[in-house]
């Protein structure tokens, strides 16, 4: 999995710099990641890495390593 | 006699009054525009001093009954579904039947909050194919939010609003039209997370003032999308699955119309597209179990919703339940017109 890719994703969608995306980031960390934009998060990593996140998992990817972990393990499956 | 039940008739009622988000926001720490990014509404509807939820929906039923060609007389059946009706008891819906007329119903309310109405109509349908004797069945969705809200608390007030929806089912000659199956799913971990206390037997109303704290409800936001995004997409393929359909077939989807961002992202993660659902919470605001009863009544109106079409309806309410049902679109009143 590209982490490059992640942060790519996750700065564009939270409108942050990707240099300040990193393992700290997380739904208490940074300011603009709120309820609304994790739904629009969930839906641009499905698109951006051509996966699909289950639902169990979709409102639980709270923070940079949930997500690289889930998508880690989806992107792997999908190979 | 056959056992397909359909909706035969719909329709709604909503208050005149509109309060728009400039007005609502000089009461709150938030902007008109704030409000539209992170929920899409831009307006709801307050109904007057003098109205009651059971007038709205009266109003609605009637409604639904003329566009069924049902006279209320042959009611077997009533169910309102809210959790905001005009007295704690009796039910609402013994008024809506002395009101209609319908005097061979059998009534009782549902609360099982904004997935109410799902609920409501699978149990009326379900009622119909028990009992050969049940000849059409009115189910109402209807909430006066607007007298349980802290204008000044941005949690309830940029969402809540009034307003009745109403269906009525019928029987159906081909038995694969109407309801095909419902699924329910309940996750009581977050129980507390959006309730009102006050007036409950835990925090009775005698011997005590007013207190905001317990008398006005409480959402937590956070714990509401979670919820969602986690259950309800889940319930919608199970109740696919229970009515023998692939999800990819569903030509139509109606949500609950509690957030619109929390809709468009139910409806991309289903596989579809917004032009695959109809949504009015932009300028209705979330009318709890009658959201979804107003927001299919609208469809029908506007010609969304055709015979034939795989529809299905589905909903979130407190508690938390998650309710959906898939239904072979069939309204006799499309094919007379």
């Amino acid at each position: 999995m590209d982490e490059q890719q992640l942060s790519d994703v996750m700065a564009t969608v939270l409108r942050v710099p990707a240099e300040e995306i990193g393992p700290g980031s997380s739904m208490d960390t940074v300011p603009g990641w709120d309820s609304l934009r994790h739904l629009t998060l969930v839906l641009a990593l499905e698109e951006e890495f051509g996966i699909q996140i289950p639902d169990e998992e979709a409102g639980s990817i709270t923070s940079y390593p949930l997500i690289k972990l889930v998508l880690s393990e989806l992107v792997e499956a999908r190979a | 006699m056959t056992a397909a039940v359909t909706i035969s008739g719909v329709g709604h009622h909503l208050p005149v009054r509109v309060e728009d988000n400039a007005t609502l926001c000089q009461g709150l720490d938030v902007s008109p525009e704030w409000i539209v990014e992170k929920t899409g509404i831009t307006q709801r509807h307050i109904a007057e001093p003098e109205e009651s939820a059971a007038d709205y929906a009266v109003e609605a039923g009637r409604r639904a009954l003329a566009m069924a060609g049902v006279d209320a007389d042959e009611v077997d059946l009533i169910i309102a579904c809210t959790f905001s009706g005009d007295y704690v008891f009796p039910p609402l819906s013994a008024r809506v039947q002395r009101d209609l007329r319908a005097t061979n119903a059998h009534v009782f309310d549902v609360q099982a909050n904004c997935t109410g109405f799902v609920t409501g109509l699978t149990i009326a349908a379900d009622r119909m194919k028990a009992d050969p004797a049940v000849r059409h069945a009115l189910v109402i969705g209807v909430e006066f939010l607007s007298r349980y809200i802290d204008r000044r608390d941005v949690n309830t007030a940029i969402y809540l609003a009034d307003g009745a929806g109403a269906a009525v089912l019928s029987r159906a000659a081909d038995p694969e039209d109407g309801i095909r199956s419902s699924a329910f799913h309940t996750d009581s971990s977050n129980f507390e997370s959006v309730r009102m206390r006050g007036g409950g037997s835990s925090f009775p109303l005698q011997g005590r003032t007013f207190d905001p704290a317990v008398d006005l409800m409480e959402m937590n936001g956070i714990a509401t999308w979670k919820q969602a995004i986690t259950h309800l997409p889940k319930v919608v393929r199970r109740a696919c699955e229970k009515s023998g359909i692939e999800l990819s077939t569903v030509d139509f989807l109606i949500f609950h119309q509690a957030n619109l961002r929390l809709i468009e992202y139910l409806v991309r993660k289903l596989g579809f597209d917004l032009s695959r659902t109809y949504t009015n919470v932009e300028r209705i605001g979330n009318t709890g179990s009658a959201s979804l009863a107003i927001a299919m009544s609208e469809a029908v109106q506007r010609g969304l919703v055709k015979n034939g079409d795989l529809v299905v309806l589905a909903a979130v309410g407190a508690g938390f339940t998650f309710g959906a049902s898939v239904w072979r679109w069939q309204l006799p009143a499309a094919e007379r017109s």
